[in-house]
């Protein structure tokens, strides 16, 4: 029997995924494998996948590779002990073979957490180089490869230098060899890795740039704004903002990355970038109105004592006109959606 | 519009060591109720290496760590505990949660210029749980403005909410000051702050200096009570910014009433710069080695001045007091043979 929890996560996977039954006919009956398979994207993808097999009989495989299998198998015995779900122990920045069955790939490995970037910049570069190098090794070897979704980043584009959304073909001119930049500059390099394996060896390749998204299987102490936000909520802990609080980010719920994510394997073009995101943006200050709202009490919150007279224009949301033509999808959860029920699961999981 | 500058005063924690830690607990209760009717912000207390620090090795307290934030908690009420702590000397189970229990409000997770990665668990476990936490570098001159930035990055991406870097030497001339303020406010997104000592009598120009190259945070003590040849000075600053129109919302009157309580109670040798400490200046070293360097050279009979240029040569931290009579050994020795 499923947790209410449960239940709510594969029913955002279905409303994610209704109404498009040309994406559900290419995803039956392919096996699809996902690096960094157990992070937020796979997790959801994992979500995905279960939900579309029990709801439709897809007949959908899925291998899930990463590093901390273990853990995640532990913590997620629902999906984890499915016999269409597969978690394969595996660090990509070693070579690695992927089932030879697989069809689809999804390489969505990577160290997204600012603090590894900072700490130990070497394994961020090898995982994001190495291990996308190590991924079209394998996917290259694949008889039947439709075709392989490379996650990249939004941070990639550069840092915008104005505000307003940033199309696939935005960039802003950024300083080589800054160490705090390595992430950035891994996934361009990985992206250049794409482009050169799509040339050489004609590989079916589609690249996706996600922004910041929002949903169960984020951990709180990861050091976002919206996660920090709600742990203190959750704790009861004062808010400290340290700017004005007009920095705009916005936010894409779990199931829609998931199954734009998939889309992107069905519909996606080879060379093409797509960004994936939610197009609408809100303030730090009209994100805790939203948690507040989740939450049903007041934030307690606090302007640093030293934060700048002025703060500088700080915006990061994508342009999604390209990605909603091309790939047919769509933001279906709504942020203030997407923040109650991220409130209530984090509310749950913490009682 | 008017510039804002958030102060923390350290008498009560970088005074401890021109009192080898021995301040009592009726010192630090009268200068709490001073500094807190003199509107100061943040107040630090505690053994003048932080909290944990207490031991034979680098002196022991008078007071416990626990003695101690109860005795400011109570008498505080709307500035704020704040405290130093330096991983290794501090630990989270044995050290932080007695210091959260305890009531602090602002912790200051320090570490050398070059081991930001020290405080990640540290800063982590802080923000976790709601408070305030700032990263500090310390010995700040010992890196190249590149790898202070890259440092100061780390604790950025830990949590920290602020980040102060201390000239923990008093080893900084005005130009070193700026090239490293506005680095490092170019290169972060949360308030930097500045930390002087006086060794080459540039505690409070350095300061200024800090906040003209966009510092918004300010260390100072009163009558400069801190290790070697103490901080820049409380009073003096308040006075400064004051003139310049810099707000701190410290009441001038109220803070040069605090330096008389303390000039009474306490500060029983107002930091100078003696020649050690301009010779700490020079060489680079941690300006709180002052009075074990001066037993060391006692003891063997050595110049005090060859041993810290000599500590300056092994790029000596605070810390690592015992290599103070390793190295007058060492000197003494030499003198032996010659």
């Amino acid at each position: 029997m499923m947790s209410a929890l449960s239940s709510q996560l594969q029913k955002d996977c279905l409303d994610a995924a209704s109404g498009s039954g040309e994406i559900r006919a290419g995803l039956a009956g392919q096996r699809i494998a996902v690096t960094g398979g157990t992070g937020f994207l796979g997790s959801w993808i994992a979500e995905m996948v279960a939900a579309l097999n029990d709801e439709y009989k897809l007949g959908i495989t899925l291998d899930l590779y990463s590093r901390n299998a273990a853990d995640w198998v532990k913590a997620n015995q629902r999906l984890a002990t499915r016999g269409d779900i597969h978690v394969v122990t595996q660090d990509v920045r070693s070579p690695f073979a992927f089932h030879s069955a697989t069809s689809y790939v999804i390489h969505a490995a990577g160290i997204p957490d600012n603090r590894v970037h900072a700490s130990d910049p070497l394994r961020v570069f090898q995982t994001t180089v190495q291990g996308m190098a190590h991924a079209l090794e394998a996917a290259a070897q694949l008889p039947d490869l439709k075709r392989l979704v490379n996650l990249s980043s939004s941070l990639v584009n550069g840092t915008p230098d104005r505000t307003g959304p940033i199309a696939e073909s935005d960039f802003f001119a950024a300083p080589a060899g800054q160490l705090h930049g390595v992430y950035r500059d891994a996934k361009r390099g990985a992206e250049s890795l794409c482009a050169a394996y799509r040339s050489q060896f004609r590989l079916p390749i589609s690249t996706i740039r996600p922004f910041t998204f929002v949903g169960p299987y984020q951990e709180l102490d990861r050091p976002w704004a919206i996660n920090s936000f709600m742990r203190d909520m959750l704790s009861g802990s004062e808010i400290r903002m340290h700017n004005d609080g007009s920095a705009r980010r916005s936010y894409l719920y779990g199931s829609d990355a998931a199954w734009w994510t998939l889309a992107a394997l069905v519909k996606g073009v080879d060379g093409q970038v797509y960004n994936m995101g939610s197009a609408d943006p809100v303030s730090h200050l009209e994100l805790i109105k939203l948690i507040e709202k989740a939450a049903r009490r007041e934030a307690k919150t606090v302007f640093s004592e030293a934060k700048p007279e002025v703060s500088k224009p700080d915006d990061l949301y994508p342009e999604l006109s390209h990605s909603h033509r091309s790939l047919g999808v769509r933001q279906n959860c709504s942020l203030e959606q997407a923040i109650s029920k991220t409130y209530r699961w984090y509310s749950e999981k913490s009682a | 519009m008017t510039k804002k500058i958030l102060i923390t005063d350290p008498t009560l924690r970088d005074g401890n060591h021109a009192v080898r830690h021995q301040l009592t607990a009726e010192n630090v209760a009268h200068y709490c109720r001073a500094a807190e009717a003199a509107g100061v912000p943040i107040v630090e207390v505690g053994h003048g290496n932080g909290l944990g620090a207490s031991s034979m090795l680098i002196g022991e307290a008078a007071l416990t760590d626990m003695d101690i934030l109860a005795v400011a908690r109570d008498n505080l009420k709307n500035s704020k505990l704040g405290i130093h702590s330096i991983p290794g000397f501090c630990t989270i189970k044995k050290d932080l949660v007695k210091a959260i229990d305890a009531g602090v409000d602002v912790f200051r997770i320090a570490s050398h210029c070059t081991e930001a990665d020290t405080t990640d668990r540290h800063i982590g476990y802080i923000r976790q749980a709601g408070k305030q936490v700032f990263g500090v570098l310390m010995m700040s001159h010992m890196a190249t403005p590149e790898v202070l930035v890259e440092e100061a990055k780390k604790m950025e991406s830990y949590g920290a909410e602020g980040l102060i870097i201390m000239d923990s030497a008093g080893a900084y001339f005005p130009s070193d000051v700026t090239e490293r303020i506005s680095r490092l406010v170019d290169a972060l997104s949360i308030p930097v702050g500045f930390h002087a000592h006086n060794n080459l009598g540039m505690g409070v120009i350095n300061s200024v200096t800090a906040v003209n190259a966009g510092a918004s945070m300010i260390d100072a003590s009163i009558y400069g009570f801190g290790a070697g040849a103490g901080n820049a000075q409380l009073e003096v600053l308040i006075a400064v910014f004051q003139r310049l129109g810099i707000e701190t919302g410290i009441d001038l009157y109220k803070i040069l009433d605090a330096a008389g309580l303390a000039a009474k109670e306490f500060v029983t040798t107002i930091p100078t710069i003696s020649s050690l400490s301009i010779v700490s200046g020079l060489a680079g070293v941690f300006s709180g080695f002052a009075k074990p360097v001066d037993r060391a050279a006692k003891e063997y009979g050595v110049d005090p001045r060859d041993i810290f240029f000599a500590l300056g040569k092994r790029n000596a931290v605070a810390g690592q007091e015992s290599l103070i009579f390793e190295v007058a050994q060492e000197l003494a020795a030499k003198k032996a043979a010659a």
